[in-house]
């Protein structure tokens, strides 16, 4: 079956460029005192190296042991410190309560159970500083037989497991509005919007 | 959505990325660290650059690029949203707005 460390290892820097919206993001970020920032599921390192070049102390961690191997080379190459490891979403975060200012984590949280989702929330919440940022993207046009062709098998209320693709095997959650304000209850929803890739993007700030 | 959250949009073609301008039809006020600060529910956004338009759907907006608004869902919801505002949106949207307008009925 393939996962995330298959794709990485075939196709390396899967993204490159950062998020669009990443510049404007870290103008925000700075109004609002953020220095110390996780991306959480983080990939080869595309915000990693665009938020250190921007001056940000940054950490960041993912599954898959090659995409961690590249970010780390990356931020090395640029003379960055490569404070990247491997975990997984799912499993308590490797860092003290309230580490963080700052947390992205772009197009990675849907890419599991609604368990699992509700469980990286909460330590999303358990390391951000009260009053720290969230920017956060997860898809909300799900696929298609006509744009995919992804044989997709719903196997919970809103989850899918596409049989065909290149991300097969992966389950992707499809957030309803509704479920929104409350897998995201300690956090105080700043804005939504949908972005150009059809993802939405939710601005939050964490709650005292 | 709040009236900042123009700072951070951009036009999403990719070879457009201006800067938007936004014309408000519904919105409300809420507390904000207990101030009154803008809601807005409804409102029209607009690149000067290219002339693409972008709707703000109940407090959402929505930034797609034109091959995921042509067709489907989508194009059936903001031409909805079209007939709902076409006495407030300017002329050019309607006849001529990109990546489509409002096709006259008849």
């Amino acid at each position: 079956m393939p996962n995330w460390d298959s794709i990485f290892r075939s196709r390396g820097h899967v993204f490159e460029e950062s998020h669009t919206d990443m510049p404007a993001i870290i103008d925000l970020f700075k109004k609002h005192d953020i220095v110390r920032v996780l991306d959480a599921g983080c990939g080869t390192g595309r915000h990693l190296v665009y938020l250190a070049e921007q001056g940000f102390e940054v950490y960041g961690f993912d599954s898959s042991p090659h995409a961690v191997e590249m970010a780390m080379s990356w931020l090395r190459s640029r003379g960055y410190r490569p404070r990247v490891k491997l975990h997984k979403m799912e499993e308590d975060f490797p860092y003290d309560d309230g580490f963080f200012d700052g947390i992205v984590s772009i197009q990675v949280i849907h890419h599991n159970l609604m368990s699992a989702i509700r469980f990286t929330v909460k330590e999303m919440v358990r390391v951000l500083r009260a009053e720290g940022i969230l920017f956060v993207s997860f898809p909300i046009l799900g696929p298609t037989p006509k744009n995919g062709g992804w044989d997709l098998e719903e196997i919970e209320s809103g989850t899918y497991i596409p049989h065909r693709g290149m991300e097969a095997g992966i389950p992707h959650h499809y957030f309803t509005t509704d479920e929104i304000p409350d897998v995201f209850c300690d956090f105080e929803i700043m804005e939504q919007y949908i972005d150009e890739t059809g993802h939405r993007c939710v601005l939050a700030k964490r709650k005292p | 959505m709040k009236p900042w959250l123009m700072d951070i949009l951009a036009c999403p073609i990719p070879e457009c990325r201006s800067e938007l301008e936004i014309q408000v039809f519904t919105s409300h006020l809420v507390k904000d660290d207990d101030v009154e600060v803008e809601e807005i529910d409804d409102a029209l956004i607009t690149c000067p650059k290219c002339g693409r338009w972008y709707p703000v759907i109940e407090g959402i907006a929505c930034m797609l690029p034109d091959n995921l608004r042509e067709s489907g869902k989508q194009k059936i919801e903001e031409t909805k949203f079209l007939e709902k505002w076409q006495r407030e949106i300017p002329e050019h949207v309607l006849e001529k707005g990109r990546p489509f307008g409002l096709t006259p009925k008849g």
